[in-house]
């Protein structure tokens, strides 16, 4: 059972505060003390399958950014464990490490060697994210020159080919203009659901959530508070939101 | 280390783009990282050599070995107070070590620093110094003075993520080393005799410059014993700060 498994999450518990800048001229003061402790993540336990695809809700604050920067080894759990049994998993963001001064081409390595990927394999799919951002003669330009829009399609590119075994995505990502709004929703669509990658996806798209997902849990003020199949939980947090407007 | 082989190509590649990236808008180019330790150079033997009169034989070679020296170090330590506010989008959406981050700031540094040494090259052939052994202190000096600002960066990178303060107080611990380095004039000669011992011994910067000097224009005697203290020092103070650094990277993030 254990060799299905691609991601377990047992007892996470994540505070934020632990390491609140100070000011020098409080340090002997009494607000010295971190009295601000946000316990994001509270007593987390789930389990994630290879090639599923794992929706999770919840209101804005309720700990999922947290969760899913503590699976990509951004934050450190305060206690509790995060296996990924061997996988790599990566939070799907726009432009990490771009330089402006450089060119798109440049930007590209750059960015997925900073990923921890090694220049053999990025330059192994660097064709393909060019042809992908349509960038055209572009490419050798240097990123400052570039619209915002041709920066969104050149670092949504590069964030879609880089093969990952866990996915991490904080709400489907669609840039650009009209056209390649569609084709960047279409290429985050294919990576969910081709089988090859487990996935954990935030989201507060119904219906993404609701065609997408083998599995949802619904995170309340950093507790699980359901975990099931998708119609199931759905239902259970929208007639929790229909409550909330109600009161 | 271990982080070290894994991102070497990352630090390598980025520290190239960094360098590319730096002078590719301006008019004189990479001519600026030989020209900023030069014209201080210029200042120095203005002040010192012509007004105030302190004369040290290669008095030019003198200055700029002390500020090619000094520059490198200060300018690391100087960028790694901020070097995790700076890269706050980086490392809230993706894990790098951040001692990777820092490994890349010194190699662009180390890079220029290496110019600069070339136009020293240069200049001692034109003042006809001659070839000696103790020029093979070269390397392990850099060595030693590359490992000793990693170390010293570490602890700074940490402590600038832990108080706001650090940057002002970092800036001003730097300007009175400065003062106490004999990057402009000669410890040995100037201060009375046990000030000079403690600030040549005891003063990493002071110490490498010191050994720099006579080995590369004075062929002096280097201090054997000396360079290998501070060869370990450095490397346990560089364990350390790693050490320190790992321990508690995963938690920079959730600073606010």
């Amino acid at each position: 059972m254990m060799e299905d498994q691609a991601l377990t999450v047992s007892n996470l518990n994540i505070s934020y505060a632990a390491f609140r800048s100070k000011r020098i001229r409080n340090l002997f003061s009494e607000r010295t003390k971190d009295v601000e402790s946000i316990h994001a993540v509270k007593d987390l336990s789930f389990s994630l399958s290879q090639g599923e695809v794992l929706g999770v809700v919840g209101l804005n604050g309720s700990g999922k950014t947290t969760l899913l920067r503590a699976i990509a080894g951004i934050f450190s759990p305060d206690s509790g464990t995060i296996d990924l049994h061997g996988n790599r998993a990566s939070l799907m963001a726009l432009g990490v490490g771009f330089d402006p001064e450089l060119t798109g081409r440049e930007n590209i390595i750059l960015s997925g060697m900073m990923y921890g990927y090694t220049g053999r394999e990025v330059r192994e799919v660097l064709d393909e994210i060019i042809s992908f951002s349509e960038l055209g003669n572009f490419i050798e330009y240097p990123v400052r020159t570039y619209s915002s829009g041709m920066h969104s399609r050149l670092s949504f590119s590069v964030t879609s080919f880089l093969k990952t075994d866990i996915m991490l995505v904080d709400e489907v990502i669609s840039v650009g203009d009209a056209h390649f709004k569609e084709k960047s929703r279409a290429r985050m669509q294919e990576m969910i659901d081709d089988k090859k990658h487990s996935v954990v996806l935030v989201s507060h798209d119904e219906e993404l959530i609701r065609n997408t997902c083998d599995r949802v849990i619904w995170l309340d003020h950093g507790s699980l508070k359901m975990e099931g199949q998708t119609g199931v939980v759905l239902s259970g947090y929208y007639d929790f939101l229909a409550g909330c407007e109600g009161v | 280390m271990s982080n070290c082989l894994k991102y070497k190509e990352y630090i390598l590649y980025a520290a190239g783009a960094r360098l590319k990236s730096e002078v590719s808008n301006s008019y004189l180019n990479w001519v600026w990282w030989i020209l900023v330790p030069a014209l201080e150079m210029i200042v120095y033997y203005v002040v010192f050599g012509l007004f105030i009169k302190i004369d040290e034989p290669y008095h030019p070679l003198f200055l700029y070995i002390g500020v090619t020296m000094w520059i490198f170090f200060s300018k690391c330590v100087t960028g790694s107070v901020d070097l995790v506010r700076q890269n706050r989008y980086i490392i809230v959406n993706i894990f790098i070590p951040k001692s990777v981050l820092l490994m890349k700031d010194i190699l662009v540094n180390v890079f220029k620093m290496m110019l600069s040494f070339v136009i020293i090259a240069i200049m001692m052939v034109c003042y006809r110094i001659p070839l000696s052994l103790s020029m093979l202190y070269f390397v392990p000096l850099i060595l030693i003075l590359v490992i000793f600002t990693f170390g010293t960066c570490c602890i700074i990178l940490h402590l600038g993520v832990l108080y706001e303060d650090m940057g002002y107080i970092v800036s001003i611990l730097l300007n009175i080393a400065m003062f106490f380095s004999g990057i402009f004039y000669s410890i040995e000669r100037l201060l009375p005799n046990i000030y000079g011992y403690i600030l040549g011994n005891f003063n990493p910067v002071a110490f490498l410059v010191i050994c720099m000097r006579k080995a590369m224009i004075y062929n002096g005697d280097v201090p054997v014993t000396g360079v290998v203290i501070w060869f370990v020092l450095s490397i346990v103070l560089s364990c350390c700060g790693v050490c320190l650094i790992k321990n508690n990277e995963n938690n920079y993030v959730k600073l606010r």
